[in-house]
């Protein structure tokens, strides 16, 4: 973009050689620059065969980009004769340090027959930094909402500045069409401008305004940049979407025809009293002014008549005439805007939060009748257009036996015409105990900007009732109303009774003395116990008894092998438990040795003995099937016998 | 046996003593807080006081004379006596309000539920449990020696278990009682420092704030305050509960 520029500021050197049949011109990107803002200079050589710079030094410059090498060739044929010219431009970009007015030092060229060329020196001026407008615009923003401002297809865009002419008339300020015949006396005020258009200067607290703000432009420009957004301190803003892209309008303003854009409309609501500034847009751009050129050219004189003629025939053949567009950077701000804000009438009833406009409120619960533990709902809505968004949340004091969560809020607004919705709080109430309930009664007062009076909407109290159980509270769930402990009373206790106290050597006593003798027992051996595994007198005569009774039964089924199998059972029962001779140790020889040592006479063993043996018969063999009854009744005879001597 | 019967007979003895109001709290109840506070210094000498109502008494009348942080201090002294005390706690809770302390439960959540537990039975109520628990075991295991008992390694592993049990959470009980590691920060304005050097920049600890105490050396102390800062403070600004 840079370079466009370089048709502004052209030197025509005519070489210092006139052998040679080159020419060499040089281009700078500006006369005045700041400092450490680059220079960008640009020498062109026309059809002489260099070999390369030779240039090391810039002082009072200091070289920062470059050299680089460009080359063009161009190949025309005029009359039948073929010309061709080369032309191989260097560019550098050279930086100052210094302020003042300042030569660029000449540059050599050596030629491709060893010899050197130089060019003219020429004077810039450095300034301070920040005394011009910057010249770097950048390429367009993505963001930028004014890409779409540039349009060079745009039939629109040139009627500001008219057809481009030939014949300017010469004059230093802009003409009708806008061309300027001195680039230093351009000034753009009346060419592009900002306005914060606001449609009140004045306004309650929390009454809508709606601020557009506005770009007019009488000439082409582009790369429109934000430098500074508008500040709206002491209000509450929304920003309306605008259409994409941006609409232009074609508007009159004292005679002079503008395009205008929209760039950002906001809603504003003012928060406090007294004047409010808005803090002014601050742009930036590349506006291209028309300029007419003074043609150095002519300055030259031409070496030969053909020279001279061509001079003309160029001059005659330009489309342009004098006319150049010259990118100029400009700045320009919007000014700024005050706002009254009245602050809104003292008389404000109690329930009054701050919402100004006209609104209407409902306020309902989903359900009357409920049990404990089940969640109701109960919803206040407010509707109507104003500051809806600046309304706070609705203080409610619950019946503390309700479980009350804090509310959900939702929103629904709309920005056209006017800022208008809905907000919408939700509680969830959880009843605890059954019983007569009401929900608390809700007021709710604005400020109605169409009359200036306040007014309040109320909604009763709704009963609710409650059945069911008493149920615990979930302490997850805050009351709204939240308790204040520091209020509270503290609990007292009127009775003192002292303490009985057990001293802590009777408390171990006490306690380990029985433990230390419970491990004692357990300790002892566990010697007598034996006897437990042996049945009493009273246990065996029953089980004889039983083992006797089965046997008979069998007796009567004559089922031979049953009866002698539960009659030699009996008897070893009987004996076993009676003597206490351990099982693994029940033999004949042992029973007859128990029994003489219990003093039982001999004829009563022998006896015993030859039943057992019997038995034993009876069941390992064949024999005994018809001895069956006489056993039985024999062994009736001799146990009882036997029970009479043991004891 | 005869101890116990001694034992019941002077209970009873005692009890129709405190149909009559204390002097102390009739000191109270006359608003002469400090004549209560010095009458309970004396009750509390003697070898049957009962530490946690007293405790809870001088609290009172500290909260009665505006004195919050003691009241606090001797909130958290009745509440180590016995833990599961509502009264005691709400007093606490009102205490700390005044003081402008966050109310909620600080505790963390395990020592809460152990501290519950461990509170259920007064200290009283655990001993005479473990005597009665230890004589039981001892009689069933020497009842047995002597005639068979059914299910006899049931009943006893049970007694056993019982005992146990009880005597641990009697443990616990004791510890929590008798651990001070916890202090009450009585200054005002008082400002404790991240380095022993007491340098850097100080944070503040807010009056009636309770803080654990983590380290000591010399006359200074490292606690950790309410809002889990670790601080050195001089050993005088606060009281151990």
């Amino acid at each position: 973009m840079i370079r466009r520029l370089f048709v502004l500021f052209t030197i025509i050197s005519t070489l210092c050689l006139p052998a040679q049949k080159g020419t060499m011109d040089i281009q700078y990107s500006a006369r005045k620059i700041e400092v450490n803002e680059p220079l960008t200079v640009v020498y062109n050589l026309h059809n002489m065969e260099e070999r390369g710079m030779l240039q090391s030094k810039w002082d009072p410059f200091v070289l920062v980009g470059g050299p680089s090498i460009g080359r063009s060739m161009n190949t025309s044929i005029v009359n039948g004769q073929m010309s061709q010219s080369q032309t191989n431009s260097y560019t550098v970009q050279l930086v100052s340090k210094k302020t003042g007015k300042l030569m660029v030092p000449k540059a050599y060229f050596q030629l491709s027959d060893g010899s050197r060329v130089e060019t003219q020196s020429f004077e810039v001026e450095v300034v301070k930094e920040g005394t011009i407008p910057r010249q770097q615009t950048r390429q367009s923003n993505p963001f930028d909402p004014f890409s779409a401002f540039f349009d060079p297809f745009d039939p629109f865009a040139n009627s500001g500045m008219g057809m481009p002419q030939r014949h300017a008339p010469q004059q230093s300020s802009p003409s009708n069409s806008g061309v300027y015949t001195d680039p230093s006396k351009i000034d753009l005020k009346k060419d592009i401008f900002a306005q914060i258009v606001v449609n009140k200067r004045k306004a309650y607290v929390g009454e809508q305004l709606t601020a557009s703000v506005k770009i007019y432009t009488a000439v082409n420009s582009k790369g429109f940049e934000a430098e500074k957004l508008p500040n709206f301190n002491g209000f509450w803003s929304q920003d309306i979407r605008l259409p994409e892209p941006l609409e232009m309008k074609r508007e009159t303003l004292g005679g002079k025809e503008y395009v205008s854009v929209e760039i950002k409309k906001i809603l504003l609501f003012p928060t406090k009293p007294g004047l409010l500034e808005i803090s002014p847009l601050k742009m930036r751009t590349v506006a291209l002014v028309p300029v007419k050129v003074n043609r150095q050219q002519n300055q030259r004189q031409p070496r030969d008549l053909f020279d001279a003629i061509q001079m003309m025939m160029s001059q005659d053949m330009n489309v342009f005439g004098g006319v150049e567009y010259k990118e100029v950077p400009y700045s320009f701000s919007s000014g700024n805007t005050t706002i009254e804000v009245l602050p809104l009438p003292a008389n404000a009833p109690k329930s009054f939060t701050g919402a100004v406009g006209k609104y209407s409120m409902n306020a309902f619960s989903n359900k009357k009748e409920l049990k404990t533990d089940e969640a109701l709902t109960y919803s206040i809505e407010i509707k109507g257009s104003g500051n809806l968004p600046l309304i706070e949340n609705p203080k409610m004091e619950w019946d503390t036996d309700l479980e009350v969560y804090d509310p959900q809020l939702k929103e629904n607004y709309n920005t056209s015409p006017n800022f208008n919705g809905s907000k919408t709080w939700n509680y969830t109430v959880i009843p605890h105990n059954p019983g007569t309930y009401s929900t608390p009664p809700f007021e709710f007062s604005y400020f109605n900007i169409e009359n200036k009076r306040y007014e309040t909407i109320s909604s009763p109290a709704t009963a609710l009732t409650i059945t069911g159980s008493p149920t615990a509270r979930k302490s997850k769930g805050k009351t709204y109303a939240e308790y204040d402990y520091a209020k509270q009373k503290i609990k007292e206790s009127t009775n003192y009774s002292p303490q009985s106290k057990i001293s802590n050597i009777s408390y171990f006593g006490w306690s380990l003395l029985p433990l230390i003798l419970a491990l004692g027992i357990a300790i002892v051996p566990k010697s007598t116990i034996k006897n437990e595994r042996f049945a009493s007198g009273k246990k065996v005569s029953e089980q004889v008894r039983r083992q006797m009774q089965l046997a008979s039964t069998y007796l009567k089924n004559n089922d031979k092998k049953l009866f002698y199998n539960e009659i030699t059972r009996a008897y070893w029962a009987y004996l076993g438990n009676r003597l206490r001779i351990e099982p693994s140790l029940l033999s004949k020889d042992n029973i007859a040795d128990k029994l003489r040592q219990r003093n039982v006479p001999e004829e009563t063993i022998s006896e015993v003995i030859s039943l057992i043996e019997n038995a034993e018969m009876g069941l390992y063999t064949s024999y005994g099937a018809k001895g069956m009854q006489e056993q039985y009744h024999q062994s009736l005879e001799v146990l009882s016998e036997l029970e009479k001597q043991l004891v | 046996m005869r101890y116990f019967i001694v034992y019941v007979l002077s209970l009873i003895a005692i009890c129709p003593a405190s149909a009559e109001l204390h002097p102390a709290i009739k000191a109270y109840q006359n608003h002469d807080y400090s004549q209560a506070i010095q009458l309970w210094n004396q009750e509390i000498r003697k070898p049957n006081a009962n530490k946690e109502e007293i405790y809870f008494q001088i609290g009172n009348n500290l909260f009665q004379s505006k004195d919050y942080s003691q009241a606090i201090l001797f909130y958290e002294k009745a509440l180590r006596e016995n833990y599961n005390r509502e009264d005691i706690k709400f007093n606490h809770k009102v205490a700390r309000a005044k003081l402008g302390l966050p109310v909620e439960n600080q505790v963390l959540f395990t020592d809460d539920w152990m501290k519950k537990i461990a509170y259920i039975f007064s200290t009283n109520q655990y001993q005479w449990m473990t005597i009665v628990l230890a004589w039981g075991l001892l009689f069933i295991i020497a009842f047995h020696r002597f005639r068979y008992i059914k299910k006899y390694s049931l009943i006893r592993n049970l007694l056993l278990g019982t005992l146990l049990t009880i005597s641990t959470l009697y443990a616990t009980r004791y510890y929590f009682r008798t651990t001070t590691v916890k202090g009450i920060v009585l200054k005002p304005a008082l400002t404790g420092y991240t380095s022993i050097s007491m340098d850097g920049s100080p944070k503040p600890l807010h009056q009636g704030e309770k803080v654990l105490i983590t380290d000591r050396i010399g006359d200074k102390i490292q606690v950790l305050s309410e809002s889990d800062s670790s601080l050195w403070i001089s050993v005088q600004d606060i009281q151990v509960i």
